[in-house]
């Protein structure tokens, strides 16, 4: 995992207009943002699509950065969620392929993948572990692949209303773990 | 458990884009008006980003990059350099800023004979920044254009393309153009009656040349065959 500090120094030169950072920005967070956005649309070209529109955003608005308090990473990070939900949602609209749409449930991270999450202030991942394995299922849905509620709801074979109240619930643990 | 409120549960279904239709509409209309609910969607951004890191890289195509910094900043280096006047197909003549054809070098030609009496036709198809500069020279005699590319070559991944243009006709394909030497063609039957009213010009094409019998690069350069 690149260093928070390395990032945020290139995307304030990507705010000035720096070419060459935004390429060096491009090549070190280019590999996870497309892992992002492939889990949430999870077709090739679309999701290609996606991260030309996330990097354009990410040219345009490096300026704002600043401005509301994320970690680097985390911007970055949710631009590219965002740019791949809002192109999952407008697929879905005109494709009726259920099939398409839902992948198999990916499995929970490995136990190396979370040493290396946690290595770094990766305080959710230790409270999402906290939490009841079916609410940080739903909530892992929501995340990493852009489901609705509805979706969740069908991935889960569980009643709409079930999975609301478990997601609300789910958040507030989340939110008072996190605070502790 | 009551330390926060449902705001702020509200502003975490937001960041998980779990709001749809109204819900979702005044969320974003918040957004934009409330600060501090705008601060607690970037709170929820910012922690929930972390569930990402268990999500294994995987590394997008190089064409992608390509893709990216070229809808960004233009065409590559060199080929910025070329003064693009705009895609050519979609666009009429009279749109096209046709650029003033300078007075050739007398002293690298034979003089020539005024038009109608069989006299060489000399062109310079120049761009409007003048960094694309093609020279064209026809002896109707031979029927012959003898073309030199004498400023401005393209990368080495593209080719010049030279077409000609008549009155109202899709443009025609006289070749394409040779780097550093002089390139030779027959001038096209099209346009052997009347040179003079050919509007000549130069696209930026793959290499090799368009693949179709149209232009399907920018138009780098336009100019009109004046007799000397």
């Amino acid at each position: 995992m690149q260093s928070a500090g390395e990032i945020e120094t290139l995307i304030a030169r990507v705010a000035l207009g720096d070419r060459e950072a935004f390429a060096s920005l491009y090549d070190l967070v280019s590999p996870q943002l497309f892992g992002i956005t492939l889990r949430v649309i999870k077709q090739r070209a679309a999701a290609e699509d996606a991260m030309q529109e996330t990097f354009t955003k990410i040219w345009r608005n490096a300026d704002r950065y600043q401005a509301n308090g994320y970690s680097p990473m985390a911007w970055l990070v949710t631009i590219a969620r965002n740019t791949a939900i809002d192109s999952l949602r407008a697929r879905q609209k005109v494709q009726f392929s259920d099939f398409e749409m839902h992948d198999l449930p990916s499995p929970e991270p490995t136990a190396e993948q979370r040493v290396v999450a946690q290595s770094e202030l990766g305080r959710i991942t230790d409270c999402m572990d906290e939490l009841q394995p079916r609410r940080r299922e739903a909530i892992r849905l929501a995340y990493l692949d852009g489901e609705s509620y509805a979706g969740i709801s069908e991935q889960m074979d569980v009643p709409l209303n079930t999975i609301r109240t478990w997601l609300r619930r789910g958040l507030m643990s989340l939110r008072e773990c996190m605070s502790r | 458990m009551s330390d926060f409120d449902d705001e702020d549960v509200f502003a975490a279904e937001y960041a998980l884009r779990l709001l749809e239709g109204e819900a979702e509409q005044t969320a974003d209309d918040k957004l934009r008006k409330d600060p501090v609910f705008a601060q607690r969607v970037a709170y929820w951004n910012d922690r929930l980003s972390r569930v990402a890191d268990e999500v294994a890289p995987v590394a997008p195509p190089p064409a992608l990059k390509t893709r990216i910094t070229k809808q960004l900043f233009g065409p590559s280096e060199a080929v910025s350099l070329w003064n693009r006047l705009g895609l050519w197909r979609g666009l009429t003549f009279a749109s096209l800023a046709l650029c003033a054809v300078l007075l050739f070098d007398a002293s690298q030609k034979a003089p020539v004979t005024p038009e109608g009496q069989g006299g060489e036709y000399l062109a310079e198809v120049i761009s409007d920044d003048a960094t694309v500069r093609v020279l064209v020279h026809y002896d109707p005699a031979t029927q012959e254009l003898g073309i030199v590319v004498s400023s401005g070559q393209p990368t080495s991944d593209r080719s010049l393309q030279l077409w000609g243009i008549g009155d109202n006709a899709a443009p025609v394909s006289i070749g394409v153009l040779d780097s550093g030497t002089t390139s030779k063609f027959i001038l096209p039957n099209a346009f052997i009656d009347n040179p003079a009213r050919v509007t000549l010009a130069v696209s930026d094409e793959p290499l090799g040349g368009s693949p179709t019998d149209q232009p399907t690069g920018a138009v780098v350069a336009v100019g009109q065959p004046v007799v000397f």
